[in-house]
């Protein structure tokens, strides 16, 4: 008989959860490797293999051996808290894309779409420009941490606003959530913009670095300071994965299927404006990550949330990582922002993604 | 009689100043299949998502296994009835299966490994997709797209009833993208729903094939009832004439007497 019977193998036609699985493995071994890497590289030329020692020398804690503390200040106080950033932040941006593509049923969203990023720009940007005049209270009060808080709370107020505009009578309106968003993110970027105009020539080099985005600023006291966010965003993950792929049928269908869309909106909006508000205030606007990683990984694992979510954040925080090992390599010793890399590479690499899947990749 | 495992009773629906229903009763019972009628702007789909929990009456109440709807935890909602919309959109490429897979998402359902797959095997052999699980939802034709949401809606029906007994299967015109075979095909599924001790209740515009499948009609016209009852007793030329602008007389099938209506035979009031 020619027709193809059944086989016992049959029942796995269009089930990628195996594949998805693989991939899931694939991405984490592709962060541990991006992790050494951005450990092992740097223009001192210290490797991986004086890492032992530069651990020995901060257990033994009194050492007067110079080259041991040089290690240990390079590869434990520069090189580790700035690889830790980048992880943190590439997987905040990747998952919170991710979520935003999910929530508004849109391949093209990202986490810039609900305000958080132009929110926490332009408080940061506030916060450089006038914290020696109009803000000066603020700095004088928060010192070093008046640019991550007021990027975190700018994060939370456009994002409150806009969810504020969105929702009448208990209900969000994703389409009118998207368009407020674009007119917010306008606003927020005129505002930016006038600030920028009134700024003298050493507050517009700041402006500049910081809008292109950077992990140079790291530290173990500011990534403790953020790491709740990360966290309280990988918790909600964990909880939308579910929601978000009834979400994928539409709201009505969701409801249908016994989720509770307002809730799920409102986790999915609330853990996308404090993970981005962080990863803003901690490495500047860093483009490309959010949208690209979660396209990629849904290539491979399928549109399910169950994997793309996770997928995205271990992918996202692999690449980041690898872009801040190109973007201290490439002109080193001095180093390019990060932003620059990740468009560089990102966008180029998303456009021969559109030219050559056909139906598109979404 | 059995007891309703759904009833709507006396809803009224207001939207900027219309009445889309108006004291609309229906009341859907175990072992039934009811078609649910009326010309286009009627208010069927309006009463459609009010038994889906989509939205509230401002008066009346909807009920399941006895409970307002209102009182009902969505989960629950969801273990006891399953809609299939006029249509959905999915905006990534999941593959059939995974379509289908997405109705046993419903939190609390706690299904084994076997259980899902065979549920899932089930639902796309019912809908006639079996051969087609791995393509996705992008390469998939009008009628394919609703037969896969089908399954899902199916499948969800059927973790539903293996926590809670037979449940409701509500479906919006599901026979209007698919061909005459598959017309057939999908009506005879939510028979043998409405068999196995199931409420299945159906939004249909073709009147022959509701004569076939449904045990009771309910025809609405300008959100009120304008007739309820046996195909028999419903499908009259007086109806036909007033709810449809139509002039025709309705023959009959033997042996048990379906009506059928011949288009060629009708003329335009």
């Amino acid at each position: 008989m020619a027709a193809p019977l059944a086989s016992p193998a049959a029942g796995a036609a269009g089930d990628r959860r195996v594949r998805a699985r693989l991939a899931l493995s694939l991405f984490a071994l592709a962060l541990v490797g991006a992790v050494m890497l951005s450990v092992a590289v740097g223009p001192t030329g210290i490797g991986l293999d004086a890492l032992p020692r530069a651990i020995a020398a901060l257990s033994a804690g009194d050492t007067t051996d110079p080259a041991m503390l040089r290690e240990k200040l390079v590869l434990l106080d520069i090189r580790l808290p700035r690889t830790v950033l980048a992880v943190l932040v590439g997987g905040a941006l990747a998952i919170t894309g991710a979520m935003m593509q999910g929530l508004f049923r849109n391949p093209l969203a990202d986490p810039g779409l609900v305000g958080a990023s132009s929110g926490a720009g332009l408080a940061a940007v506030s916060v450089i420009a006038l914290g020696d005049g109009l803000l000066m209270p603020l700095v004088a009060l928060l010192g070093a941490h008046a640019l991550p808080v007021s990027a975190v709370a700018g994060a939370l107020a456009t994002t409150a606003l806009l969810h504020v505009v969105s929702t009448r009578g208990g209900r969000t309106s994703v389409a009118t959530l998207l368009l407020a968003g674009v007119a917010i993110g306008a606003l927020t970027g005129a505002l930016t913009g006038l600030i920028v105009f009134s700024a003298d020539d050493r507050e517009l080099r700041d402006i500049t670095f910081w809008t292109m985005g950077g992990l140079g600023g790291a530290s173990w006291g500011r990534i403790l300071a953020a790491l709740p966010f990360f966290v309280l965003a990988g918790l909600a993950a964990i909880r939308l994965a579910r929601p978000l792929d009834a979400l994928l049928l539409g709201e009505a269908e969701a409801i249908h299927l016994g989720v509770a869309t307002e809730r799920t909106k409102r986790l999915a909006i609330a853990a996308t404006s404090a993970a981005v508000g962080a990863a803003v205030a901690l490495s500047g606007v860093i483009g490309f990550v959010g949208i690209v990683v979660p396209h990629l990984v849904r290539l491979v694992t399928g549109p399910s949330h169950r994997y793309v979510l996770p997928g995205s954040a271990l992918l996202g925080a692999a690449l980041l990582p690898a872009a801040d090992v190109a973007a201290r390599l490439l002109v080193a010793p001095a180093e390019l922002p990060i932003g620059i890399v990740t468009a560089i590479l990102g966008a180029p690499f998303f456009l021969w993604l559109l030219l050559t899947r056909r139906g598109g990749i979404a | 009689m059995t007891a309703p495992l759904i009833e709507v009773r006396g809803a009224t629906v207001l939207r900027a100043g219309r009445r889309l229903l108006d004291d609309v009763s229906l009341v859907g019972r175990a072992g039934e299949l009811t078609a649910v009628l009326g010309p286009n702007g009627a208010g069927k789909s309006t009463l459609m998502k009010l038994m889906a929990g989509e939205m509230a009456p401002d008066a009346g109440t909807v009920c399941i296994d006895g409970t307002p709807l209102a009182r009902l935890p969505a989960r629950h909602a969801a273990a006891r009835r399953a809609v299939l919309p006029q249509s959905s959109a999915l905006a990534f490429p999941f593959t059939v299966r995974e379509i289908a897979a997405l109705g046993l998402e419903v939190p609390g359902f706690g299904l084994s490994h076997g259980e899902i797959t065979a549920m899932i095997g089930a639902a796309l052999a019912a809908v006639d997709l079996q051969d087609h699980a791995g393509r996705t939802h992008d390469a998939l034709s009008g009628g394919e797209r609703q037969r896969a949401h089908l399954a899902r809606v199916l499948c969800q029906l059927a973790a539903g009833e293996r926590a809670t007994g037979p449940g409701i299967l509500l479906l919006d015109e599901p026979t209007a993208a698919q061909d005459l075979a598959h017309q057939l095909r999908v009506l005879e599924v939510a028979r043998a729903h409405a068999d196995r001790g199931g409420a299945a209740i159906i939004i249909l515009h073709d009147l022959n094939l509701a004569a076939r499948f449904a045990d009771r009609m309910l025809v609405i016209s300008r959100g009120q009832v304008a007739a309820e009852g046996r195909p028999a007793e419903v499908l009259t030329a007086e109806m036909l004439a007033e709810v449809f602008g139509v002039r025709l007389v309705p023959g009959t099938v033997p042996p048990a007497g379906t009506p059928f209506l011949l288009p060629q035979m009708a003329e335009r009031l």
